[in-house]
């Protein structure tokens, strides 16, 4: 049975094993953790040996930055590459998978004005492959990977659909850099979400879990049987993780998830 | 999709046997998925590019392990293409893939058909009726989805529908059977119950054969040109008199063990259907049983099984097929034991094929 974790700010508890026992009363099997800038991750790393020593389930980490690997400034972007190599290494030290992040967030929108980039897709594309072969060597070396997420058009310029990813993967061409759908995003910007995962089956490492209006899965109208049957075609062994708003107090509305996505995963 | 093809080579085992059934599920989930088309699922994407009838109840009722949502649909497609008369049309056509498949929508041209669908391009002839049987399988998947999609109400008065023009203009002889007009109308185009009265059916259609089928089968594999010539002249023929069933010297008319026994088993499905609405079953209950006894005029003692009985001439055929097995279906089947051990039979699986 897939593993589904839960991100811990959703997560009642002063310390990690504390968020860890409400996670399994709630029927989920782990913690996706939040991966802050400013080396803030690594100086976790005390707490995170703690928590594993513990017996916390912590396969993945999400970003959880200001800039990204895509960034326009240059010196942002190198900073973020830095993030995410110390990321990785605090995820590789407490046994986990890897880390997960978008190309960017929140910097540009095509939708939105000033509608043109100021950068060419050419240069989007050089960007995110030198930044995706320097992790994805880090990654490989450490035993973990990186995820690459796209996201929606309104959320980012570069990567929104699930082809748009295998692309980049493609040139970069690293094994330790795998995509990682979100069922929210992918709701937007694909024809068929499960068609898509189909195609980009053999890239897919991580997997995050939002209903279509961004609140948890069963509070949207996403077809869950629909995903989970997808899952397992294409044999998929990593873990989902719920990343969304809520629709409701945590304790009334997270425990009724896996249930949910446990009928079909 | 050359991953895909990587996948499929490394899970299926080279002769089929001793496959694990989850990459068996694995592989069929992906190519229920591969085959939809926004819609509905397509029996294949090169040969048979658009909806057809009963592939779809049979699609549906996989799907439903997969997406119920998606079965529901499935179901709503077809029905969106019913004839006035309640008719499921045999093919409910893509309108852009027209090129690959004969005869097409430019063939039946049906929106010029009194009573055929004004937004929906379709086929004149119909498929065994399977749907209901679907209908309740899909509801029963996942009730909670199937109610929030009103699925039971708005499928049961079509199904009533579409059982009504099978007992009513379809039932020819008045014998209590439903006849098909055209071997594609049994689901079993090549069986050997249709040789005998296709022997009489002439090949010189008017429609120029263009043969698409072959762009995606090898010949040995289709009908021949002869046959295609005799498909045609019957459904331009059906065709040319509207679809109207009004037809008095239309050469081909058989009743269908098969094709009834599904109705049958429809109508019991409807009553399941009906209940769960809260509306009156035992009507249906009844029309089934009717179904199940009209049924007998079809049984064959000496083959051991039921056939087809041509309603023109009214020879049953002497022939032991597979069709002539499927009413086994139904429940308290007065023949359950003959047929069983005509299954078991030299016929079917004892003779060592």
């Amino acid at each position: 049975m897939t593993v589904i974790t839960v991100q811990e700010q959703h997560l009642p508890g002063a310390s990690l094993e504390e968020k860890f026992d409400h996670a399994l009363e709630w029927g989920f099997g782990g913690i996706e953790l939040r991966s802050a800038g400013n080396l803030e991750f690594e100086a976790r790393l005390p707490e995170l040996r703690r928590a594993r020593a513990a017996g916390v389930v912590m396969p993945t980490a999400c970003v959880e930055m200001s800039h990204f690997i895509g960034a326009f400034d240059d010196e942002l972007r190198k900073d973020a590459v830095v993030q995410l190599k110390s990321q990785l290494s605090v995820m590789a030290e407490i046994g986990g998978r890897g880390v997960m992040t978008p190309a960017s967030y929140g910097m540009f929108s095509r939708r939105l004005p000033p509608f043109v980039p100021p950068r060419t897709e050419e240069q989007d594309t050089a960007v995110l492959v030198e930044a995706l072969a320097h992790l994805g060597g880090h990654a490989a070396s450490e035993g973990v990977e990186l995820y690459l997420e796209p996201l929606n058009r309104y959320e980012d310029h570069m990567v929104n659909r699930l082809a748009d990813g295998v692309r980049l993967l493609k040139f970069a061409g690293q094994d330790a850099v795998k995509l990682a759908p979100d069922t929210y995003h992918m709701n937007i910007e694909e024809s068929d979400p499960a068609e898509a995962l189909q195609e980009a089956a053999d890239y897919i490492g991580h997997v995050q879990a939002s209903d279509s209006n961004r609140l948890e899965p069963g509070a949207g109208h996403i077809d869950w049987a629909l995903f989970g049957a997808t899952l397992k075609s294409i044999g998929y062994q990593g873990t989902v993780a719920l990343e969304s708003r809520l629709s409701g107090p945590a304790a009334e509305v997270l425990p009724r998830v896996p249930s949910l996505l446990g009928r079909y995963l | 999709m050359s991953g895909g093809h990587t996948r499929d080579a490394r899970m299926a085992a080279p002769d089929g046997r001793g496959a694990d059934p989850r990459r068996i599920a694995a592989l069929g989930t992906a190519v229920l998925e591969a085959n939809w088309r926004t819609t509905h699922t397509v029996p294949a994407p090169g040969l048979y590019p658009h909806q057809w009838s009963w592939d779809s109840s049979f699609i549906a009722v996989g799907l439903r392990r997969v997406s119920p949502r998606r079965a529901g649909q499935e179901m709503d497609a077809l029905f969106a293409g019913q004839w006035d008369d309640g008719r499921l049309p045999q093919i409910v056509f893509d309108p852009h893939r027209d090129q690959d498949y004969a005869p097409g929508a430019s063939f039946w041209q049906s929106t010029s058909i009194p009573g055929a669908p004004r937004h929906a391009e379709t086929a004149g002839l119909v498929q065994p009726p399977n749907h209901a049987w679907a209908v309740w399988k899909i509801h029963q998947a996942d009730p909670a989805e199937s109610r929030r999609r009103s699925f039971l109400e708005r499928s049961y008065p079509k199904l009533v529908r579409w059982h009504g023009y099978l007992t009513g203009r379809r039932d020819r002889r008045g014998s209590g059977l439903a006849c098909i007009v055209h071997p594609w109308e049994s689901g079993t185009d090549n069986s050997p119950l249709w040789d005998d009265v296709m022997a009489r059916i002439p090949d010189d259609c008017r429609t120029p054969l263009n043969r698409p089928d072959l762009q995606h089968a090898d010949a040995g594999e289709r009908p021949s040109q002869k046959e295609y010539g005799k498909y045609f002249w019957m459904a331009e023929r059906y065709r040319d008199h509207s679809c109207d069933d009004e037809d008095r010297d239309y050469p081909f008319l058989m009743e269908d063990p098969l094709f009834n026994t599904l109705l049958a088993v429809s109508e019991l499905a409807l009553a399941d259907i009906a209940a769960e609405l809260g509306l009156p079953a035992g009507v249906h209950r009844e029309r089934a049983q009717r179904t199940a006894e009209a049924l007998e005029q079809l049984y064959v003692p000496e083959l051991g099984c039921y056939s087809a009985r041509d309603a023109i001439t009214g020879a049953v055929v002497r022939k032991a097929t597979v069709n002539g097995l499927m009413p086994l279906l139904l429940p308290g089947q007065a023949h359950a034991d003959e047929l069983i051990a005509t299954l078991n039979g030299p016929r079917f699986l004892g003779g060592g094929a």
